[in-house]
């Protein structure tokens, strides 16, 4: 995470040392293994499992040593689509969060760093975005729009761009009359060399642990559109859309519709918030 | 010889007739406000010459306009402040209005500053020896290799010793003094013509200023450059510079040759601050009764006036005008 602010030192490889302490103090960050493990579950889980599509002999059968998860209403096997979800998920959580990190870090950073009217007028934009509950903001667009996945996106990732654009701002403010800044800008550097040398680095750690709380909030926006129905559409494997098909069974007593992707969302969730944390509080 | 070019054609002693490396003229600053009233005017009209390669001290209390002075040179004046009259020229060339462009080009290339404060002014998440090869490329156009070597050499020269290991720690692995050498390294990196350090020793320790103190007087000798040193301290600005520039409220009220500026004020401030720094030896302390006007418009008579022992009913007339006598130039109309 912090290979950002590293990557950018000119010409100073750190020493080896450094960098094995680096990965030791990696491996200390318990949350972090856990999604390092649920990510690699994601990327090659389903080379090992099947077809999520394909139907099984019975429909919502139980947990068995056949199917770990039971099957659903379509007769799929359930942890084969839940592991294939992962997939989808993650991809859409990641994508839409980095893409507001894309749009929202320069554009909080430079907010702060020009100050008076473009400052402004960015931060009513963004308050008037924040203004509406995040999900009804989503929904609302999405039912407007044609609901395909690059659209999902695009909309995860343009509700929370006034998250990163007010988070920056507040974390680059006090730098931009650090004296640092001033030393810099008396060595007659420029603007965006100052704002991307100087500055940005400095708000890294902040960013990239809102990151991973953010990747989980795409997360669970992607699967609350999908559970009420503008989102991914069964039979597509995708955490929210298979909850929403199970919420049906439950009151028939098959809650393992339901009940595993329901697991999923809340274990990746869960997950990212502690890793936010061990960037918060770690290094 | 009078030169005849300056504004009150003062022949000005050694290089007289040449053009000083900086002049500012009748620099008057403002904050804020508008016709409307409601502005503070912390510069009234600053003017001093730094000829080249002479040490200059611009000494004053807190609030009396010399960083201000210094951020002016430099065209970095805080969010709104702007300059409502008066020039600054580094070697006849104006400053005042002339283009970011080409104010980036002089920060850090023909005048250099360091602070206060040498921790603060280094990145924590750059390397030190990165930071000073960054400001050697911005300005010289020298390659990563070129300018991280000349870094090196640069920290070697002031005295940091195992350069080369120490340019790739950074800043929270250096101590103070150290810090405030590797911000002269910076600072020099790129030869400038002009050095101006505001407080450069006041946060350091007291065993540690007078090496500072010394190194910077040399590298600026070693490399012909001048320095504009702003301190507090009168005492640290007589052992150090041979001009004196004495700011009060805003305003020049004396400046001159150290030597002679110290041995006699001509200026009643000026005599004040002497004494309050000489009897601190003898232990009491001498304070200057009063406190510094607030400068929410024009002056209409000596800002010292309120404060000063000779004050007469003249004093009251009008601002005094910097008046050469002698070597040296004093506001004050008793003078």
């Amino acid at each position: 995470m912090t290979a950002t602010a590293d990557g950018q030192a000119p010409a100073v490889s750190k020493p080896p040392r450094r960098r094995a302490r680096a990965a030791g103090r990696l491996l200390r960050r318990p949350a972090f293994v856990v999604l390092l493990l649920i990510v690699l579950i994601a990327l090659f889980g389903p080379f090992f499992l099947g077809d999520p599509l394909e139907l099984g002999p019975d429909t919502l059968a139980a947990p068995s040593m056949q199917n770990w998860f039971g099957t659903d209403q379509f007769s799929m096997d359930i942890f084969t689509r839940v592991v294939h979800a992962a997939r989808l998920d993650l991809l859409v959580g990641f994508i839409a969060a980095a893409l507001a990190v894309l749009a929202g870090m320069p554009l909080g950073a430079l907010a702060a760093y020009r100050g008076g009217a473009f400052d402004t007028l960015l931060l009513r934009v963004s308050e008037s975005l924040q203004a509406f509950p995040t999900l009804l903001l989503a929904l609302g667009i999405v039912t407007a729009l044609s609901p395909s996945i690059p659209v999902l996106v695009m909309i995860i990732a343009l509700v929370n761009v006034p998250v990163y654009l007010r988070l920056t701002r507040s974390a680059v403010q006090p730098l931009v009359n650090a004296d640092f800044v001033l030393a810099a800008r008396c060595a007659g550097k420029g603007q965006f060399t100052i704002l991307r040398r100087h500055v940005l680095p400095n708000v890294s750690e902040v960013v990239f642990a809102q990151f991973s709380v953010n990747v989980a909030w795409a997360i669970q926006i992607l699967a609350a559109l999908s559970f009420v129905g503008v989102g991914v559409k069964l039979p597509t494997p995708e955490w929210g859309a298979m909850v929403r098909g199970g919420a049906d069974y439950m009151i028939y007593g098959q809650w393992w519709v339901a009940l595993f992707p329901g697991l999923a969302i809340l274990a990746t969730v869960l997950t990212l918030n502690q890793v936010a944390d061990e960037i918060r509080h770690g290094s | 010889m009078n030169a005849g070019g300056g504004m009150d054609g003062i022949d000005r002693g050694p290089g007289a007739g040449e053009i000083p490396l900086l002049t500012v003229e009748d620099l008057t600053v403002g904050f804020g406000g508008g016709e409307d009233g409601g502005m503070s005017i912390p510069l009234q009209g600053v003017s001093l010459r730094v000829p080249r390669a002479t040490r200059m001290s611009l000494v004053g209390e807190s609030g009396s306009g010399k960083s201000l002075t210094a951020s002016a040179v430099l065209g970095l004046l805080p969010e709104g402040a702007r300059v409502l009259r008066g020039s600054i020229r580094l070697e006849g060339e104006e400053l005042i209005g002339a283009d970011e462009r080409r104010m980036r080009r002089l920060r850090g290339g023909r005048i250099a500053i360091m602070f206060q404060n040498p921790r603060a002014s280094l990145n924590p998440v750059h390397t030190v020896g990165g930071q000073i090869a960054e400001v050697i490329r911005v300005h010289s156009g020298a390659g990563r290799r070129e300018s991280r070597n000349r870094a090196v050499d640069l920290l070697d020269q002031m005295g940091i010793p195992d350069a080369r290991r120490r340019a790739s720690d950074y800043v929270h692995q250096y101590s103070g003094g150290m810090a405030q050498r590797a911000v002269l390294a910076m600072a020099l990196s790129c030869r400038p013509d002009l050095l101006i350090a505001d407080e450069p020793t006041t946060g350091l320790d007291a065993t540690l200023q007078q090496q500072v103190l010394d190194l910077v007087i040399e590298q600026v000798k070693a490399r012909g450059a001048s320095l504009l040193l702003i301190t507090h301290d009168i005492a640290i600005a007589r052992q150090t510079c041979e001009q004196i520039a004495v700011m009060y409220a805003g305003r020049v009220m004396e400046s001159g040759p150290t030597e002679e500026v110290t041995a006699a004020a001509a200026n009643p401030y000026t005599a004040a601050l002497l004494k309050a720094f000489v009897t601190v030896d003898r232990g009491r302390m001498y304070a200057i009764p009063g406190t510094v006007p607030t400068l929410s418009g024009p002056l209409a008579e000596c800002p010292f006036a309120d404060r000063c022992e000779m004050v007469g009913p003249e004093c009251r007339e009008r601002v005094p005008e910097l008046r050469r006598i002698g070597g040296r130039e004093v506001a004050c109309v008793k003078a």
